[in-house]
C-alpha cells in the first residue's frame, strides 16, 4: 500500500511510540522549551503538557464519534450527552464529598461502563429510526439535557447549575520526584488513550468495521448481504457510547470540573466538524480530529488578538469549514494524507531532473489519485444520474 | 429522425462512450444491444441530456439537442422510459400518468392520450386510484411507458423494459411495443439485453461493445449473423 | 377561576406559543416535502432575517413594509442556499446534508453574533394587533397571539393549496420523490429545489418576526423553538403541512400543560420524550403519508 519499505516503517513506529513515552520530559530540554513558547506566542497552538493530555482525552471521544457517525453513518447529535454522562458519572464517583475513595481507573471505568449502558438503551430504539429521525431525536436529547441536569430533584448529586469540582490529581507517593502532577496526568490519560486507539483500530479492521461500513452505505444492501443490521446498529452505539463515557470520564478526571455547561448542542456541532475535517471513518482521521479540536482553541484565540471579529465568528468559520468540507473533501485531512501517500512521486522528480518538465506535469496529472481530485483531463465532467433511490444507475 | 453522431461521453474519468454513432428513421424502431457496461444505458441518458457528451453531434429532425437540459429536450419531444421504471411511488397511477404530460398545456390532448395509454394498458384504467408503488414489476413498466406517452413524443425511448420481468409480462410488453410503433409511427430506440426479443420487434439492430458500435444492420441480418448469435442469442 | 377555566387558559396560552411552533414547523415540512431534506439550520436561519428586519424596521420605521421586504430578502437567500451550498450534496447520501445544514447552523448564529451581538432588543409589535386583550369568560388571549394563531393558519392554507392543486406543488412532491423520474418528464428540478427553500425561508422568517414580536429579538431566540418545533414537525408528520400545525400547536399546549402542572423545569425534555414517542409509536406521524417502498 504505502511506498516505503517495511525496516524505515518500523522505525517510524518505534520513534513515534518513543516520542509518545518522552514527550512530558521534552520540555526539560531548554532548547524545546524555547521552541514551545515561541510556538505559542506565534500561532497560539500551545502544546504542553497539559494540552496534550486534554488531547489524548478528545482522541478517545472522538474515536467513539467516528465509530458511529464515520464507520456506521448514524448522525447522532447525542455523542456529547453520552460524554457528560460518563463525565458526571465520574465526578460523582470521584467526587470527595461522596463517601467512598475510588480509584480513579474504576471510576473512568464505571463511567464508560455507564454511558455504554445509556449507549445500548439508545441504540434499540435507534434501530426503528432512519438518518433525519436519529439526528432529530439526538438533537432533542441534546437540548434538553442542560435542563435535565440542573433539576432541582437530581442538583444534590450533579451540583445543578454550578457543577462538581474535583481534587487536583497527584502521582501516587512512590513515584514522588520521578513525575510532577501534570505528567502523572498525561501518562494516566495517554495510556488508556493509546490502547482504546489501537483497539478500535483492530476492531475496524476486523469484521465489525466491515459490517459498520457495509450498515453506512445500504442497510437494506447490508441486510441482503446477511450482516445483522440490529446488531450491529446496536453494537455501533454500545462502541461509541463506551468510547464516549470513558473520555467523560477523562475529561471529568483531567479538566477536574463537569457541569451542564460544559456540553451541549454547539459541542455536539463541534465534535462533528472536528471528525469531518479529520476525516470519517478512519483512525487516522480521529487523531486528527482530535488535533484539531484540542488545539484550534490557542490558534482562534491567537487570532482573535490579531482579528477582534475571529471571536465572535469563530462559528462561522466552522460552519464554513463543515460545509466546505463536506462538499469537496468528505474524506477529511486523512482522505487527502491518503491520496497524497499514493502519488508516486519518485516517477514524477525523476522527470522533473531530467528536464522534461511538460512531460513530468502531463505524468502527474494523469495519476489517478489527482484525477479523482481534480477531475479527468480535458473530458468535459457533469453531473451524473445517481440517485438516492432507484439503485445502481451505472449499469453501462 | 435521431442521430447520434460520433459521441463521446464519460462519467467522470470513466470513458463510457467512444464515438457511438446510430441512427434511427422517422417511424422505425431500432434496437441497441451489448452486454452489461456496453454503454447502452449511457446512450439513451446522453440522448435525453442526462449525460453531457463530451464530444460528438446528436440530432433529432435536423436540430441539433447534444447541448441541451433534459428538461428542454422532453419538449421537444424525446421521451424516455428510464432502466428500472423509476416511477413515482408515492403517487396514485393517474397522478403518475398525468404527470407525464407535465410539459404540455393541451387539456383535451392530454385527455384523449390518457384514453389511448389506456386502451393500450386496461390493467391501468383498473388500477387507476391505486399508490404506484404497489404495483407490480409488469404494471410499474407498463406506467412507466404509458407516463413516456403522455407526454406525445415524436421519439420514444425504452431502458431494458424486460429488466426483472417474467418472460409471459415481457412478451406482452414488446408485443405493445411493436404495436405504438405500428399504430402511431412512434419513432423508438429500445435499449435491451435481451437480444431475441429485441431483435424481434426492432427493424434494425445496433450492437455495443466497451462504448462503440461493433456491428450494426437490419434486424434480420443480425438474427442470422454468427457472431451475433453465439454472443447475444445463446447459439 | 375554576379548574375548567385555568385548564382552558392553559390551553390557549399553548395555542398562543404553539402556533409559532407550527409556523417553524411549516418550514421545516416545506423543505423536506420538496427536497427529502431536513434543514436544522431552519431555526438560525429564521433568527437571522428576523435580526434583517430589525434593521429594515430601524431604518423604514414602518412594520409591515419591513415584514414584506424581509420576507422577500429571506425568499432568496433560501433559493441562494440552496443553489450554492445544498446542490453540490444533492447527490450525496443524506448523511452529508444533514452535516451541511449543521454547518449552516453554525454560520447564522455566528454572523447574526458578530453583526448584532448578545443583548436582546426589543422588536415592536405590529399596531393592529397591539390593542387590549381579548377575553371571553374568564379567558384571555392578547390580540397578537391570536393574530399569530390566525396566521399560522393561514400560511398552512396557501402551503396546502400550493402542493395539492397547482401543477407547481405536484411538480415539487415530484421532485422530492424522484429528481431522475422528474427531469425526464420536463420537470426543472433545479428549478423545483430552490423553490423549496425560498419558501421556506421565506416563511422561517415570518416564524423568527412573530416570534421576536412576541418574545425579544436575540441571537439564541430560536435554539429551543426549533426543539419545539421539530417536536411538532415529527408529531403531525414530517411531509404534511396540516399535521404541522396539528403538532406545533399540539406540543405547545401539551407544554404549557405540563409547565402548569408538573413542573416549568421540564418543558424541553417534554418535548424530547414526545419525540421519541411518536418515532416509536408512528414514525409517519399523526398525519404523514406511510412511504411505501418495494424492495
Amino acid at each position: 500500500m504505502t511506498t516505503i519499505g517495511r525496516r524505515p516503517q518500523t522505525i517510524a513506529w518505534l520513534a513515534l511510540v518513543a516520542a509518545l513515552f518522552f514527550f512530558p520530559y521534552f520540555d526539560t530540554w531548554p532548547g524545546f522549551a524555547w521552541f514551545l513558547r515561541n510556538l505559542e506566542e506565534t500561532t497560539g497552538l500551545n502544546l504542553s503538557v497539559f494540552e496534550v493530555t486534554t488531547f489524548a482525552v478528545w482522541l478517545v471521544i472522538l474515536t467513539g464519534l467516528n465509530l458511529l457517525t464515520g464507520y456506521s453513518g448514524q448522525i447522532s447529535l447525542g455523542h456529547s450527552a453520552l460524554v457528560a454522562a460518563g463525565g458526571y458519572i465520574a465526578a460523582i464517583l470521584l467526587d470527595p464529598d461522596n463517601s467512598t475513595e475510588v480509584p480513579v481507573a474504576v471510576a473512568v471505568l464505571g463511567a464508560g461502563l455507564g454511558a455504554c449502558a445509556i449507549g445500548f438503551a439508545i441504540g434499540v430504539p435507534a434501530l426503528r429510526l432512519s438518518g433525519p429521525y436519529l439526528a432529530i431525536a439526538t438533537l432533542a436529547l441534546i437540548v434538553s439535557l442542560p435542563q435535565l441536569l440542573k433539576l432541582d430533584n437530581i442538583a444534590e448529586w450533579t451540583g445543578g447549575a454550578s457543577g462538581i469540582n474535583l481534587p487536583t490529581p497527584h502521582a501516587p507517593s512512590f513515584l514522588d520526584g520521578v513525575v510532577d502532577d501534570h505528567q502523572w496526568l498525561y501518562y494516566s490519560v495517554m495510556f488508556p488513550a493509546v490502547i482504546m486507539t489501537v483497539l478500535a483500530w483492530n476492531l475496524m479492521r476486523s469484521r465489525v468495521g466491515r459490517a459498520f461500513i457495509a450498515l453506512r452505505d445500504s442497510e437494506i444492501g447490508a441486510q441482503q448481504m446477511g450482516v445483522n443490521v440490529a446488531l450491529y446498529k446496536t453494537l455501533a452505539f454500545g462502541l461509541s457510547a463506551l468510547y464516549a463515557g470513558v473520555g467523560g470520564g477523562l475529561f471529568a478526571y483531567q479538566q477536574q470540573f463537569v457541569s451542564p455547561e460544559s456540553f451541549g448542542v454547539f459541542q455536539s456541532i463541534q465534535l462533528l466538524v472536528a471528525v469531518v475535517i479529520g476525516g470519517l471513518a478512519s483512525i487516522l482521521g480521529s487523531i486528527l480530529a482530535a488535533a484539531f479540536f484540542t488545539f484550534q482553541v490557542g490558534v482562534i484565540g491567537r487570532l482573535t488578538e490579531v482579528i477582534p471579529a475571529v471571536d465572535r465568528l469563530r462559528w462561522a468559520f466552522y460552519g464554513v469549514l463543515l460545509i466546505v468540507m463536506m462538499v469537496s473533501l468528505p474524506t477529511g485531512a486523512a482522505g487527502l494524507v491518503r491520496r497524497l501517500a499514493r502519488l508516486r512521486l519518485a516517477d514524477v522528480v525523476s522527470a522533473w531532473r531530467s528536464g522534461d518538465v511538460g512531460r513530468a506535469i502531463s505524468s502527474l496529472r494523469e495519476r489517478p489519485a489527482v484525477v479523482r481530485i481534480l477531475g479527468a483531463p480535458s473530458m468535459k465532467q457533469t453531473p451524473t444520474m445517481e440517485t438516492k433511490q432507484g439503485g445502481d444507475d451505472r449499469s453501462d | 429522425m435521431l442521430k447520434l453522431q460520433d459521441v463521446h461521453a464519460s462519467y467522470g474519468p470513466v470513458l463510457a462512450l467512444r464515438g457511438v454513432s446510430l441512427e434511427v428513421p422517422k417511424g422505425g424502431i431500432a434496437t441497441v444491444l451489448g452486454a452489461n457496461g456496453a454503454g447502452k444505458s449511457s446512450t439513451l441518458r446522453a440522448i435525453s441530456g442526462l449525460l453531457h457528451p463530451s464530444s460528438g453531434v446528436i440530432e433529432l429532425d435536423g436540430q441539433r439537442i447534444d447541448r441541451l437540459q433534459p428538461e428542454r429536450i422532453v419538449r421537444l419531444g424525446i421521451s424516455q422510459v428510464p432502466e428500472g421504471r423509476q416511477i413515482f411511488t408515492d403517487f396514485t397511477v393517474g397522478e403518475n400518468l398525468r404527470l407525464g404530460a407535465y410539459a404540455r398545456n393541451d387539456r383535451d390532448g392530454v385527455r384523449r392520450d390518457l384514453e389511448r395509454v389506456f386502451s393500450y394498458f386496461p390493467v391501468l384504467r383498473e388500477r387507476r386510484g391505486q399508490t404506484a408503488g404497489l404495483l407490480s414489476g409488469g404494471e410499474q413498466q407498463m406506467l412507466a411507458i404509458g407516463r413516456a406517452l403522455m407526454a406525445r413524443p415524436r421519439v420514444l425511448l425504452l431502458d431494458e423494459p424486460s429488466l426483472g420481468l417474467a418472460p409471459l409480462v415481457v412478451r406482452e410488453i414488446f408485443r405493445i411495443i411493436k404495436a405504438i410503433n405500428e399504430e402511431e409511427g412512434l419513432t423508438t430506440l429500445l435499449v435491451e439485453q435481451d437480444a431475441s426479443l429485441a431483435l424481434g420487434v426492432a427493424q434494425h439492430g445496433y450492437v455495443l461493445e466497451t462504448g462503440s458500435v461493433v456491428l450494426h444492420d437490419s434486424a434480420e441480418n443480425l438474427r442470422r449473423d454468427d457472431s451475433v448469435r453465439r454472443s447475444y442469442l445463446g447459439f | 377561576m375554576d379548574e375548567f377555566e385555568e385548564f382552558a387558559q392553559q390551553v390557549v396560552t399553548g395555542a398562543s406559543i404553539g402556533s409559532i411552533y407550527a409556523i417553524v414547523a411549516l418550514a421545516i415540512v416545506m423543505i423536506y416535502r420538496s427536497t427529502s431534506v431536513v434543514n436544522f439550520a431552519q431555526g438560525e436561519l429564521a433568527m437571522f432575517t428576523t435580526f434583517i428586519s430589525w434593521s429594515f424596521i430601524q431604518s423604514l420605521d414602518y412594520f409591515w413594509a419591513s415584514f414584506a421586504l424581509t420576507i422577500l430578502v429571506a425568499f432568496f437567500l433560501g433559493g441562494a442556499l440552496e443553489v450554492l451550498v445544498m446542490r453540490p450534496v444533492e447527490q450525496a447520501p443524506h448523511l452529508n446534508s444533514i452535516v451541511v445544514t449543521l454547518g449552516l447552523l453554525a454560520v447564522f448564529n455566528s454572523l447574526a453574533f458578530w453583526r448584532y451581538g448578545p443583548v436582546p432588543r426589543a422588536f415592536p409589535k405590529p399596531e393592529i394587533l397591539s390593542g387590549d386583550p381579548i377575553t371571553v369568560g374568564s379567558v384571555t388571549i392578547s390580540q397578537l397571539n391570536l393574530g399569530i394563531i390566525v396566521i399560522a393558519l393561514l400560511i398552512m392554507a396557501a402551503l396546502f393549496g400550493l402542493f395539492n392543486y397547482t401543477k407547481l406543488g405536484l411538480a415539487m412532491r415530484a421532485t422530492a420523490q424522484n429528481p431522475v423520474a422528474s427531469r425526464l418528464v420536463g420537470i426543472n428540478v433545479s428549478r423545483m429545489l430552490a423553490l423549496g427553500w425560498a419558501l421556506s425561508a421565506a416563511v422561517g422568517a415570518i416564524g423568527g418576526m412573530l416570534t421576536a414580536a412576541s418574545l425579544t429579538l436575540s441571537v439564541d431566540m430560536m435554539v429551543a423553538i426549533l426543539i419545539f418545533a421539530f417536536a411538532g414537525a415529527v408529531l403531525g408528520g414530517l411531509d404534511s403541512p396540516a399535521g404541522a400545525i396539528v403538532g406545533g400547536l399540539g406540543v405547545g399546549i401539551l407544554q404549557a400543560l405540563a409547565g402548569n402542572y408538573i413542573s416549568s423545569q421540564v418543558d424541553i425534555m417534554a418535548a424530547f420524550v414526545i419525540i421519541i414517542a411518536v418515532l416509536m409509536l408512528r414514525p409517519t406521524g399523526l398525519f404523514g403519508r406511510r412511504v411505501v417502498r418495494r424492495v
